[in-house]
């Protein structure tokens, strides 16, 4: 009975997404404008050199496209509903109903994605297929796209738990709205959405592999194109999971705190 | 034994003072003003199983708020009650499957999808079996009648609608306890009239434990033998609704309309004028001698109509508002 509750909730989901499946039409094509710019700003970078940064010039490209295509798979978008929520009110129909905000609110965005991921992956093969063609190399391999899948699993659930944190952040903040947008660019840069983070270096490289962020974008976008050491993916999945369990920890004492701050304004 | 017992229930609310001007917004950035209102301070009431009270307060006065903490929205400052043995804000989930709160301001249900879809979502959460939750269904769009309405978007619903279909949503699982902030509000006469028809049905037929807050004196007039009167976050009454009057001395009003002009002057003996315009009149008399005073006002005067009639409920609230206002600044 208990798991029918959030089914129910990912039918919502699902149902609304294909409702405003525009909206993700027209972000995935937004994705093709900076994905050029950059295409010329690694022209321009690696000139006349093989390899810059332990990547060839195609194994960069593809690294850009295919960041490209999963940030915009994970990206969350409820932030701004759980802000709603907490701000408007729109939470005292879940603080007195027999059911748990986060499990809805993952069920829900489960729904909603499950169409995004469909179409993003169809996405991913045919960007792979492109870019295998002009630079007549294959840019994945077969163990990579085995791996790729349980890879972006967890990268999915732990950018949930990531933005459902910062969600949160609403209980103690009213005008969080800019805050949302800053947060994001700068968790799009540290996951790797734009350029790998090798550029960083390896010192700060280092520090940012303890950090969630790099294993929502840039290790599954890794483990596709066979760039990370295949014996050092397990701890990786072990690091994705643990930070998964960390941030669920993390998110239900924040709404311990934070329920105690609500103000179920409005009515 | 008492269904709901509140015993000193208190809720401050802290918010920072913001002055107009931009000078004043860019002084709030260093320091700000904060300051504490007491929405509720120390209220204590009993409610028995099966009963229907109203609530009655103007705005501000915090009906809302106390029914936000019963229902375990909102977390007291002081004090403590209990809901059918349980403490409201622990949310227990054995508590949430056993009570409901409908908000006529604000709503329960998804605004994107038809209603059946929020009543269908709501019986997993209460983990209802299908029959129980058909039958539920079945029974209550028939009585308020929106059977034809369950594939309608909520948005496109209108306020009345609408309104019904979030009793119906609250009332799948069958609550112990029923809170209703507001239903009728913005509602038409007769949409008013037909949720007041249900409400008085409903609670007959199941003995739910129903409080109702509301602004139109007549919801409660209709539905509660008792009501509980808060002013300024204070119980300032509590009892039946007709008799509050009764607090500030029993009086009648004696309305008059005249078929030529006369000297208000000359109605001054006769009881309290409250107003005249030479045609028309009103009177304020005691109870005990209004029989005489009619016979009086018509044998002396020359009257072409008279009316008898009870000074209005509201005025009887007001005064209690003012009471509580007062007793709060000494």
């Amino acid at each position: 009975m208990l798991i029918h509750k959030y089914l129910r909730a990912y039918t919502i989901g699902l149902v609304s997404a294909l409702e405003y499946r525009a909206n993700f039409a027209i972000g995935m094509l937004s994705a093709a404008f900076p994905i050029l710019i950059q295409v010329y700003m690694w022209n321009a970078i690696y000139g006349s050199s093989e390899t810059m940064f332990n990547r060839s010039y195609c194994q960069m490209i593809a690294y850009t496209v295919l960041a490209a295509i999963t940030s915009r798979l994970i990206r969350a978008g409820f932030e701004y509903e759980i802000n709603d929520d907490i701000k408007n009110g729109g939470l005292s129909k879940f603080v007195i109903r027999p059911v748990g905000y986060l499990p809805y609110r993952m069920s829900c965005f489960l729904g909603q994605k499950t169409g995004h991921l469909v179409a993003g992956l169809l996405l991913l093969t045919a960007s792979i297929g492109i870019i295998s063609i002009i630079f007549h190399t294959a840019v994945v391999s077969l163990t990579g796209v085995v791996l790729f899948l349980p890879a972006i699993a967890l990268a999915f659930i732990l950018n949930f738990m990531i933005f459902f944190c910062v969600g949160m952040w609403a209980f103690w903040l009213s005008e969080i709205g800019f805050l949302f947008e800053a947060v994001r660019i700068v968790i799009i840069v540290l996951s790797g959405g734009i350029f790998p983070l090798d550029i960083f270096g390896p010192t700060i490289q280092r520090i940012l592999s303890f950090l969630p962020f790099y294993y929502t974008v840039n290790f599954p976008v890794d483990v596709l194109c066979g760039v990370i050491d295949t014996s050092a993916i397990p701890f990786a999945f072990a690091v994705q999971a643990a930070w998964i369990v960390l941030l669920t920890g993390f998110s239900a004492l924040l709404w311990k705190c934070g329920s105690g701050k609500y103000l179920a304004a409005g009515g | 034994m008492a269904i709901i017992e509140v015993s000193g229930l208190t809720k401050t609310f802290e918010y920072y003072k913001k002055q107009e001007g931009l000078s004043a917004s860019l002084r709030g950035l260093i320091h700000r003003e904060k300051l504490l209102k007491e929405a509720v301070k120390g209220i204590d009431f009993t409610i028995e199983r099966g009963e229907m009270v109203g609530f009655l307060g103007p705005n501000g006065a915090g009906k809302t708020t106390t029914l936000k903490m019963l229902s375990g929205i909102l977390f007291p400052t002081g004090g403590k009650a209990s809901v059918m043995g349980y403490v409201p804000w622990e949310r227990k989930k054995a508590f949430k499957m056993r009570f409901a709160i409908v908000m006529g301001q604000k709503s329960q249900l998804w605004w994107d999808l038809p209603a059946s879809e929020s009543l269908a979502l709501n019986r997993h959460i209460y983990e209802l079996d299908e029959a129980a939750y058909r039958r539920s269904v079945d029974e209550l769009t028939e009585l308020l009648d929106v059977k034809d309405l369950l594939g309608v978007q909520v948005r496109r619903l209108s306020l009345g609608e609408r309104m019904k279909m979030e009793l119906i949503a609250s009332l799948l699982h069958k609550p112990e306890v029923m809170f209703l902030d507001e239903p009728t509000i913005g509602l038409d006469l007769i949409s008013q009239q037909r949720i007041r028809d249900f409400l008085r049905y409903y609670n007959t037929q199941t003995q739910t434990t129903v409080i109702l807050t509301s602004h139109y004196t007549s919801d409660i007039q209709d539905l509660c033998k008792r009501t509980i009167v808060i002013g300024d976050g204070q119980l300032v009454y509590d009892g039946p609704l007709m008799q509050i009057n009764s607090l500030f001395g029993d009086r009648k009003l004696l309305k008059i309309s005249l078929s030529e002009p006369i000297d208000c002057e000359q109605l001054n003996r006769f009881g309290t004028v409250r107003s005249c315009d030479s045609l028309q009149a009103v009177l304020e008399v005691d109870r005990g001698s209004v029989r005489e005073t009619a016979s009086e006002v018509l044998e002396k005067l020359p009257v072409v109509d008279f009316n008898i009639e009870d000074i209005p409920i509201e005025e009887g609230i007001t005064h209690l508002y003012q009471r509580g206002l007062d007793h709060a600044h000494t």
